[in-house]
């Protein structure tokens, strides 16, 4: 059988058995509509006429998508109208805010999902690098960039750690490589699925990332740092060792899903007290993927 | 290539005039120019190791010249000609054989590229059925020729087959 989740996690996952008992159950599909493509209302008659049941949900432009075919299969799909992604994925990108004429930098951007959500809420207006390390993901980021017709946004190559500084971003998303813990799901035989194996040390990747991303930023600006993992090393244990290392500060905000405080502490470690800033969006409360997001701020006079 | 040329083919072919490009800037490669929104950071942009930047606007095919799909999907609802609208059937047989009989009719200017707009559901009012799909290429006296990337055509089979 699973040993999952471990039991160190049990005294932050809210009504844990709740949590254990929905990993056996397959997460939904959910969808964005993309209204660069199309006014929203044709789009939702031709996902209705290809047989999609739609659901509205507080989040703006996704919806619950309950269909007899593969989503990727749809007319819709191939003409950029739906982009299939998690609901929970908007957090961050909600957090960050992105607004027309914004220069956005999307540190580890491939396959493009929040590229293109920002891209959407900017009203392609404005300019995102997004950019990734890995050639082959590259690909799949360009074309859902051409999916979606998107103008404002520049690919690049860099390894985050290194990606030159030059002049510095309004905002910064930094979805880092994380466990991925929050899909975790259990199959019918007991085994745990989508867990990755032989990891490297994410923790000290993402404290690389998250610092090069802080001094990328300009003063006064944002940089939101998410992940789709539970385990507090790679969350707040990431954040807590940029308020060490810079003058940064984690802003609240209020999510439109069910959402927690970060924790203060984990295997005897206390984190700095403005980690519980961040807010934590587990799979059960949202019936998705589980996600971290910290808002994070450069002070305007950063001493 | 060059970007008058690339804006001048939109409106002589399409009908689109220059100033609905006013907010974007162009880019080429060798074959291909790419459109993209223009902006202020463009300092920043340009102290970057690009490797693509906006969409594929227009590609040199031989001697011709060919809009791309995405941008006809993008801008076709701009265009005042070369546009035909196409039915679910005929637009299937376009896709399977590659090319299929097509009558000129008065939206078509001479043989060239045409934008693809989809007529889908056929009972929907005319704005909710507008589907811009990419571009074929018509031939005098009556050829159409599929010019769908084969992704996106096999995708538009196995989409509208099952009806
Ligand atoms: C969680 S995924 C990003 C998902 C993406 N933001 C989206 O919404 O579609 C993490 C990405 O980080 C990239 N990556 C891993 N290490 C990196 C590094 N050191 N620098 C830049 N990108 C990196 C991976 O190739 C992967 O595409």
């Amino acid at each position: 059988m699973t040993q999952w989740p471990p039991s160190e996690y049990f005294y932050f996952i809210p009504e844990p058995e709740k949590y254990i008992e929905h990993l056996h159950h397959p997460l939904p599909p959910y969808i964005r509509i993309n209204p660069i493509k199309a006014p929203a209302d044709k789009i939702m008659h031709l996902l209705k006429d290809e047989g999609v049941f739609l659901k509205k949900l507080p989040v703006d432009f996704f919806y619950k998508a309950a269909c007899g075919k593969e989503l990727g299969n749809l007319l819709g799909y191939h003409l950029g109208y739906i982009y299939p992604q998690a609901l929970t994925s908007a957090m961050p990108v909600i957090a960050l805010n992105p607004k027309p004429g914004d220069l956005i930098l999307d540190m580890c951007a491939a396959p493009g999902g929040k590229t293109t959500h920002m891209a959407q809420l900017m009203g392609d207006q404005g300019t995102i690098v997004a950019n990734d390390r890995s050639f082959g993901r590259l690909t799949a980021l360009s074309a859902n960039i051409k999916r979606c017709g998107i103008t404002c946004v520049v690919i690049t190559q860099y390894k985050g750690e290194h990606f030159p500084y030059g002049e510095h971003f309004d905002k910064i998303l930094l979805d880092a490589p994380c466990s991925g813990e929050g899909k975790y799901r259990i199959g019918r035989d007991g085994r745990l699925l989508f867990s990755i194996s032989g990891r490297t040390n994410l923790p000290a990747i993402q404290k690389g990332l998250i610092v090069r991303a802080f001094d990328l930023l300009k003063p006064g600006g944002t940089l939101v740092y998410s992940t789709c993992t539970l385990n507090p090393e790679e969350n707040e244990g990431v954040v807590d060792a940029l308020l060490k290392k810079r003058n940064a500060l984690v802003l609240g905000w209020n999510p439109p899903l069910r959402w927690h405080r970060g924790i203060d502490h984990f295997k005897g470690h206390a984190y700095h007290a403005l980690v519980t800033g961040c807010r934590r969006f587990y799979p059960h409360e949202a019936n998705s993927v589980g996600f971290f997001v910290a808002k994070i701020v450069k002070p305007k006079q950063n001493g | 290539m060059d970007k008058q040329i690339a804006v001048k083919y939109w409106e002589e072919r399409f009908g689109i005039p220059p100033a609905s490009f006013l907010p974007y800037e162009f880019h080429s490669s060798t074959r291909t120019i790419y459109i993209a929104r223009q902006s202020r950071h463009c300092r920043v942009i340009s102290s970057l190791n690009k490797d693509f930047m906006g969409l594929p606007f227009l590609r040199q095919v031989t001697r011709f010249l060919k809009p791309t799909t995405v941008a006809a999907q993008r801008f076709g609802h701009l265009a005042k000609k070369n546009v035909i609208e196409i039915k679910r059937k005929p637009l299937l047989s376009l896709c399977k054989e590659g090319e299929i009989r097509w009558e000129k009719g008065p939206t078509i200017t001479g043989p060239g590229y045409v934008i693809l707009n989809l007529a889908y559901p056929e009972s929907h009012t005319a704005a909710l059925r507008r589907h811009f799909l990419g571009v074929s290429l018509f031939l005098e006296p009556g050829r159409l020729l599929c010019r769908l990337p084969k992704s996106m055509a096999k995708g538009v089979i196995a989409a509208l087959e099952r009806e």
